[in-house]
């Protein structure tokens, strides 16, 4: 069984790196034999909100994965830190999941050591670097200067965690790296990453393997603007992101694209958008609501996986972009989406999206009800809501997840293909566009209570199938039962 | 089962003022009808309660409601039996009030009023059993 390496930079590879995650917990599945994503987020800006959220989110999706073992559909993917390749039994750190180069701590002129350079020199770096550029302060990124970045940051191979991924890499591993263009870190750290990772040095273990290694990206054009009336003097200007990428992309033909066994497969992904996200330089102000379009990019490394096969042998590098169907409106939904998208994620999402709406909605009835689930030594106790699986992983995953699915519904693109006013009698009727009845004013043929997932897991129960697992397995592998039939019912 | 029914009755009544409505009560063989009539009516109503039904919301109470209505159910069908026991009704016709001489229609009405508890009592047991052919209401009562 195969890793794949996910190498998040910047702030848009950490939300990029959530909604994989998410996805992943949905249920939808790497392809190709790859059975372990190691997610590894690049980002010099160590407080940046976006990088914690999702190292939380990671090490949260860890703990629940580590109670209901394997061969599960929801949670049933191996995500693992560098650390953890060497040894499971790692506890799980959200700080494991950053890479080196965090904590970069220092003004970049104190980092190039200006002041120590001879006059040439200095003269030199004048030319490249402006006044700003020099007294820029690091420790929040290098705000939307990949100049300042692409020197920073070739210093990958030093860090320890490049010699732990070097480490842990096996043949038939693969890598895939996300950033975005029109920004600082990412415009700057991938073309770097890609620089050392296809260098055969022989002092570096499995440089070899590492070099020939397939490799596939995602490049964010331009999709959000930053505001521009919140601070004054701010670093960050949105009216630059285009001439950014246009510059970036230039630098990708000659450096990337010109070169042969550069790169496997590139994914385009951008969007004429109008949404703004308040200006913030890093840290934790920097917290952007998500997008569609780091959907479609977790989508992206799904895909990688698919047509791992087909990359490499000499072929020139794939390249992919996303695409929609056409629709009013700039509502998406499930049906908007391509078929092979639609295929991946309709019933995955929706059973995530059913399974918050359930606990937040219908535990109470739940918890009153008399079925052999929630009673009995085979079902779940009312204590296993109280232990810490549920409590600090599962319950707080959920809200990440229902504050992930609320963000993409605000946000422009808007991505809100379910109704959000569901209660317990009419949960099931809850994708737009499949409605499901709701009973009318008397409340006969009512199909959209949840009293039939009740109804449905108490059943399962019945049958015993999982008698054997611990209660933690139990209770995540009989609502995957039951979610996945009634989305399946509501869906076609 | 006359006899065995007609025990369960018994208890309730002084024999000596109501041993004639009694006796023609079993000589109708209405003892063994109301017997039958219990047993058909509680696993019939606990059968769709716990089978068909299968509440998932305020189950106790819907519960409570089918054990009521078992007994409603024997309410009736004490009346309607018993309305149409000839011997009854003769004593019907000839009651004259006297004292010392017992309604037959309060008699009618007590049977009745029996058979709802005894409805009541035998559904409620009979649940401990029929409670595992359910999914949603295995542990009801408990």
């Amino acid at each position: 069984m195969a890793k794949l390496y996910v190498f998040g930079i910047g702030g848009t590879g950490s939300r990029v790196l959530k909604s994989l995650t998410m996805l992943l917990a949905s249920g939808v599945k790497l392809q190709n034999g790859f059975d372990t994503v190691v997610p590894l987020i690049i980002d010099p800006d160590a407080a940046n909100g976006d990088l914690n959220r999702t190292a939380d989110i990671l090490t949260k999706y860890q703990n629940i994965y580590k109670a209901v073992g394997e061969n599960n559909d929801m949670f049933g993917t191996k995500i693992l830190t560098l650390k953890q390749l060497v040894d499971e039994n790692l506890p799980n750190v959200s700080d494991h999941f950053k890479f080196g180069m965090t904590n970069t701590g220092q003004k970049f002129g104190d980092f190039i050591d200006y002041n120590g350079l001879d006059k040439e020199n200095k003269a030199l770096v004048d030319l490249l670097f402006s006044p700003e550029n020099l007294e820029a302060d690091m420790t929040v990124g290098f705000k939307g200067n990949p100049n300042i970045g692409s020197v920073v940051l070739n210093r990958f191979a030093d860090s320890a965690e490049y010699k732990e991924f070097t480490n842990s890499f096996n043949p038939g591993d693969a890598i895939f790296i996300v950033s975005s263009i029109f920004g600082g870190t990412g415009a700057s750290g991938f073309p770097l990453l890609l620089k050392n990772l296809r260098v055969n040095n022989p002092a570096i273990v499995n440089s070899s393997e590492i070099s020939t290694s397939t490799i596939g990206a995602i490049t964010y054009l331009p999709y959000f603007k930053v505001s521009s009336t919140d601070k004054e003097g701010q670093a960050i200007d949105s009216s630059t992101f285009y001439s950014k990428s246009k510059a970036a992309l230039s630098y990708y033909q000659h450096a990337i694209f010109d070169k042969e066994e550069s790169l496997d497969a590139f994914y385009y992904l951008g969007d004429y958008s109008n949404n703004n996200m308040p200006y913030a330089e890093g840290k934790s102000e920097q917290k952007n609501n998500a997008h569609f379009l780091e959907l479609a990019g977790a989508l992206s490394i799904i895909d990688f996986t698919k047509d791992f096969q087909s990359f490499g042998n000499g072929q020139n590098t794939t390249i992919k972009e996303f695409g929609i169907e056409a629709h009013e409106g700039n509502k998406l939904k499930l049906e908007h989406l391509g078929q092979w998208s639609k295929n991946q994620i309709s019933v995955p999402l929706s059973k995530m999206v059913l399974l918050y709406k359930f606990i937040t909605k219908s535990q109470d009835i739940l918890f009153k009800s008399k079925g052999g689930f929630n009673k009995g030594d085979k079902g779940i106790n009312k204590q296993f809501y109280n232990q810490d699986f549920y409590t600090v992983y599962f319950n707080k995953f959920m809200e990440y997840f229902n504050e992930w699915m609320d963000e993409m519904d605000d946000n422009d693109v808007s991505f809100a293909p379910y109704h959000n006013n569901q209660e317990h009698d009419t949960l099931l009727d809850f994708i737009k566009g499949k409605e499901v009845s709701r009973g009318g004013i008397l409340g006969f043929n009512k199909k959209s209570t949840a009293d039939k997932i009740i109804t449905s897991a108490d059943k399962i129960i019945k049958e015993k199938s999982y008698d054997d697992e611990s209660e933690a397995s139990r209770f995540l592998k009989v609502f995957d039962d039951v979610l996945t039939e009634h989305v399946n019912n509501i869906l076609n | 089962m006359n006899d065995f029914i007609a025990s369960l009755y018994d208890p309730w009544f002084n024999y000596e003022l109501y041993k004639d409505l009694q006796d023609s009560v079993y000589n109708a063989f209405d003892f063994q009808k109301l017997g039958i009539s219990l047993i058909i009516t509680s696993l019939l109503l606990l059968f769709v309660f716990y089978k068909f039904w299968d509440p998932v919301k305020k189950p106790r109470i819907k519960w409570l409601t089918t054990l009521l209505l078992v007994g409603v159910f024997m309410f009736a069908i004490c009346y309607a039996l018993l309305f149409n026991n000839s011997e009854l009704l003769q004593y019907m016709g000839n009651y004259s009030g006297d004292i010392g001489e017992p309604d037959p229609q309060y008699f009618i009405f007590q049977m009745a009023v029996i058979s709802l508890l005894y409805g009541i009592v035998l559904s409620a047991l009979l649940s401990i059993v029929i409670k595992y052919f359910s999914v949603g209401n295995k542990h009801n009562p408990f």
